[in-house]
């Protein structure tokens, strides 16, 4: 039982977050996500994050390798 | 290792599925569905986007709470109950383990996503006598968005206890779903450090508005393939660097 009240609570909480999602279209009339080119530029901008997250780890261990061995 | 893999998901899928956290949330998941779809306010054109509507929400919000609470508590789990030593006695590399823990109560909670959407998906058939492709693909994006989240679960984990894991994935899952519309606005209100603060977390936070097409679906729009396939790499990129992270940091662990 506690754990239905639980989970109704937190349905409740992430709804708003949701409303408030729904709230920016309905409202404003902003441009759905994939109509906007900033969403797109801000994934990209991730992506290359990542991408550069991923060989500064890599040299970093090659380089590592190459001197403990 | 490829045995050693499957039994590990095997095994992390089974003590998954017999949670009653996930149990309640796929019955309260369908019960809300079906009456959604059953019960007939509306005329038919809006009584299917509210199926659609209350569908696609309530698969995402029981797939995400579910992998939250599935995942926040595994890992912490087996070291406390000291399960993971017979384990990682054997020569299982830890990061094997941990991706093993993560499969495993992802594949459950897409089992149960997996009914919720055939449920949707038979609603929507009934009222329509066809499914979109563009139903199928929400679902889809609907899906990784869960994998994403059970990931940034799984990376906390390592560093939190149960209930912090819990709670920080759930805060930062609802900063990443409000990011581009009230982060970005609050960073513009903001000077100085504060705005720096802001655009630093912004920047680092999982974009997860990005993964929802439940509008294009309700209103029977139109996305861009090339939009679609950014999304897809995008998600998959997060949820395996958040997944690296976590190897790593449990790899140097003491436990």
């Amino acid at each position: 039982m506690r754990l239905v009240a639980g989970i109704l609570v937190i349905l409740t909480l992430l709804s708003v977050g949701f409303a408030h999602e729904e709230g920016g279209h309905a409202h404003h009339h902003e441009p759905y996500h994939w109509q906007n080119a900033e969403m797109r530029q801000h994934l990209l901008a991730q992506l290359g994050g990542m991408a550069a997250l991923g060989m500064a780890v890599g040299s970093y261990r090659l380089l590592r390798r190459r001197f403990t061995t | 290792m490829l045995r050693a893999f499957i039994a590990l998901v095997k095994l992390s899928f089974l003590e998954a599925v017999r949670r009653q956290v996930l149990h309640v949330m796929v019955l309260l998941s369908l019960v809300v569905i079906g009456v959604a779809g059953t019960v007939s306010f509306f005329d038919l054109g809006v009584q299917v986007k509210i199926v659609k509507d209350t569908g696609m929400v309530m698969i995402l919000l029981a797939g995400s709470l579910s992998v939250v609470f599935l995942i926040s508590g595994a890992l912490f789990h087996d070291v406390e109950q000291r399960l993971v030593y017979p384990v990682l006695a054997r020569p299982i590399p830890r990061g094997l383990y941990l991706f093993a823990r993560y499969t495993g109560a992802l594949s459950a909670v897409y089992v149960g996503m997996t009914l919720m959407a055939l449920t949707l998906l038979l609603l929507l058939w009934i009222h329509l006598r066809y499914v979109s492709g563009l139903a199928v693909v929400a679902i889809a994006f609907t899906y990784l968005e869960v994998a994403l989240v059970g990931a940034l679960a799984m990376l906390l984990s390592t560093f939190f206890t149960p209930a912090m894991t819990a709670t920080l994935t759930l805060f930062l899952y609802l900063l990443g779903s409000l990011k581009m519309g009230y982060l970005q606005h609050l960073a513009e209100r903001n000077t100085g450090i504060a705005k720096w603060a802001i655009t630093t977390i912004s920047a680092a936070l999982p974009n997860m508005e990005a993964f929802r097409f439940k509008d294009a679906l309700v209103h029977d729009l139109t996305v861009p393939a090339n939009y679609l396939l950014l999304v897809a790499i995008y998600g998959i990129c997060y949820t395996a660097t958040c997944v690296a992270i976590s190897i790593w940091n449990f790899g140097r662990r003491e436990v």
